[in-house]
């Protein structure tokens, strides 16, 4: 059994508690926050009565394996570089920070102390996701060249309050939430990204220091390029949707405006995929806890995450400048 | 009446001939190509009574009032000048040239004898990209501030075919196709585009000159943001559809895969509006012939179509360099 120490206890720990609950081979034993009723709210829907304000103590514990860290971007670097040099593996969540210092620190910590890093990207972990990698791994649509991911929702302003809405906390909507598409398009196009342009817009909301709204094109090494257009003032705000397109030398793949069916045109026809919906989030656990359990490296390592980021960095900057921004 | 003259009878003149055939206030009178058993054969069709392989000879009559000229990209310049220089109303097809160059030795032609100018950016006709624009002038959406355009389709292959295969003669992919969703987006923005980026791919014919595929990001200076997506290399090449979102701020429109229907969401709920579909080279050619009889401006000048052609080229610049390119004044 692996012993974890969930850490931050914010909004997207809801979704790791859940996933943690279905475990059969790790379980959370302690839940720290700032906000002492925020953990104890947190340990309570977990059925344990072990919480804290402080995570030095409890993550120096022997009894801790592994800790799962849900606190605010910006404060990823203290609490995993602590973890890793405490000799406990990591599970981070996106982004793996909210700068490439903070990235390095982390991920030379996390080897130096052997222990695992694995950055909780969850649409990687998503049905959609491993169907579109898997027919693109099959040959079935040639050589990926063009990848669009569509990424639309009313999210603001119904869930964008409090840490969300400060770029300062979060490293902004480019690297909190785009990062979520430009991973998968890293991941689909399997090539490196060498230059990336930006544009945004914060049509609605001039008061609040964040975009609403971006778009980007990446060109990747192979030629390809990648488009992830991401929009969080949809109208209405209760509405959501995703769109993919994958343009290969011998065929494409595309979805509906639920990425949950996808479809695969060639020259000769079309062939339905539905991709089909497993919770991302407790297949990310579970390979969380199997890398560990069978001593394997976890499927997104720091090295892959500080990819992601670097490219979200390097958007916030064209963004301002109105120039392409080379990957380096 | 107008009586035209019809310079060029390549793929396009087509659907140029079936809208003039249905006018009552216009006639073809004349029909010019290089080849003259083309021009013979489109002239027959037309009930003109003159054809000819050189279209000069066509100008030189007093019956003439207006040229439609559907020849090549690049001999655009060649043509209209000469129709301008007999005093000849012109509707040219898109885009209007091939350089800036040669778009200003146009609309100078035109503005020096006094015709006037229309260019043939057909989506401005079609009931979809009228729509699009009424509702935005409404006010419904608010101010626009992001306007997208996937216009998709396997064209390659099935009809890339002699010229159309030629950067030189059509000034490539983006200039001679991107130009129409170009102009559009100009058109529903109601600004000036001050930048461009744009990347383009050649996926599956190395051996043309011309890409099959390109994204086009353009800032207005309104701040608002155009992306224009063009593919003509999507499977099966039987495949054709197109999608807009144009997000304003205090509603949008979208559309599924055919922008004929169209939708409308604001915050408390959604305004459905059907596009609807009218053949847009019709109510292009209307357009045309109700500015000559009437006396007025044409809805497309040559001024908006060169706006567009210098997004276009600038596109193809940024393609090569793989930078942001200025548009200037």
């Amino acid at each position: 059994m692996i012993n974890v120490v969930l850490v931050g206890a914010g909004m997207v720990s809801i979704k790791h508690i859940q996933a943690w609950l279905v475990q059969q081979d790790a379980k959370v034993v302690h839940v720290v926050d700032h906000n002492l009723d925020k953990a104890k709210a947190a340990a309570k829907s977990l059925g344990i009565s072990e919480y804290s304000t402080d995570y030095n103590e409890i993550i120096s514990s022997d009894e801790v394996d592994a800790v799962d860290i849900c606190v605010t971007a910006k404060e990823h670097v203290d609490v995993a570089t602590f973890a890793a040099n405490s000799g406990k593996h990591i599970l981070l969540e996106k982004p793996i920070s909210t700068t490439l210092t903070d990235a390095d620190l982390i991920i030379q910590s996390a080897e130096k102390n052997d222990v695992k890093l694995m950055v909780g990207h969850t649409h990687h972990f998503y049905d959609y996701g491993i169907s579109a990698k898997e027919i693109i791994d099959s040959g079935e649509i040639g050589n990926p060249v063009y990848i669009r991911h569509v990424a639309g929702g009313g999210f603001w302003p119904q869930d964008w309050t409090g840490n969300r809405i400060s770029p300062e906390r979060t490293g902004g909507n480019v690297v909190d939430n785009g990062v979520h598409i430009v991973d998968m398009i890293n991941w689909w196009m399997d090539s490196r990204p060498v230059s990336v342009y930006a544009q945004a817009l914060n049509p609605t909301s001039a008061h609040i220091d964040m975009n609403q709204y971006f778009l980007m094109t990446l060109k990747y090494q192979n030629g390809g390029i990648g488009v992830v257009d991401m929009s969080r003032a949809n109208m209405p705000t209760s509405n959501e949707f995703s769109q993919i397109t994958i343009l290969g030398t011998e065929g494409e793949i595309r979805t509906g405006s639920d990425v949950n069916t996808q479809w695969v045109y060639k020259e000769d026809g079309l062939l339905l995929d539905n991709g089909g919906f497993q919770n991302g989030f407790n297949r990310e656990i579970d390979t969380f806890v199997n890398s560990i359990i069978k001593d394997t490296d976890p499927p997104i390592g720091g090295i892959h995450s500080k990819l992601a980021l670097q490219v979200c960095l390097a958007a916030e900057i064209s963004i301002k400048t109105d120039s392409v921004i080379a990957i380096k | 009446m107008l009586n035209v003259v019809l310079i060029g009878v390549g793929g396009v003149s087509k659907s140029h001939i079936s809208a003039w055939l249905k006018q009552e206030n216009a006639r073809v009178i004349g029909v010019a190509d290089f080849f003259g058993d083309r021009a013979e054969a489109a002239a027959k069709i037309l009930g003109a009574e003159k054809w000819s392989d050189d279209y000069r000879e066509l100008l030189d009559s007093d019956e003439v009032d207006a040229v439609d000229i559907c020849v090549t990209e690049a001999a655009h310049v060649a043509v209209a000048t000469d129709a301008a220089n007999a005093g000849k109303h012109i509707l040219v097809e898109k885009p209007i040239a091939t350089t800036l160059t040669d778009a200003d030795l146009i609309i100078d032609a035109a503005e020096k004898n006094n015709v006037k100018l229309m260019v043939a950016h057909t989506h401005h006709f079609y009931d979809y990209g009228i729509s699009a624009k009424e509702i935005i002038d409404s006010g419904e959406i608010g101010v626009p501030v992001y306007i997208k355009h996937v216009s998709g389709g396997g064209f390659w292959k099935q009809d890339w075919t002699g010229n159309r295969i030629s950067a030189g003669d059509t000034g490539g992919n983006v200039v001679t196709n991107g130009i129409h969703i170009v102009d559009l987006t100009n058109w529903w923005m109601g600004s000036t585009p001050v930048s461009v980026y744009a990347q383009a791919l050649n996926p599956t014919s190395a051996h043309m000159e011309m890409n099959q595929y390109f994204v086009i990001t353009i800032k207005y200076e309104n701040g608002g943001i155009g992306v224009v997506e063009m593919s003509r290399a999507n499977m099966p090449s039987t495949n054709q559809f197109s999608q807009i979102t144009v997000l304003g701020t205090e509603g949008e429109i979208r559309t599924g895969s055919d922008v004929n229907s169209q939708w409308v969401y604001k915050e408390d709920g959604l305004v459905f509006d059907s596009g609807g579909h009218q053949e847009g080279f019709d109510r292009e050619i209307n357009s045309f012939v109700d500015a000559m009889l009437n006396d007025q401006e044409p809805p497309v000048t040559g001024t908006d179509s060169r706006a567009a052609l210098q997004v276009c080229l600038a596109a193809e610049v940024s393609i090569k360099t793989g930078s942001v390119k200025q548009i200037r004044p």
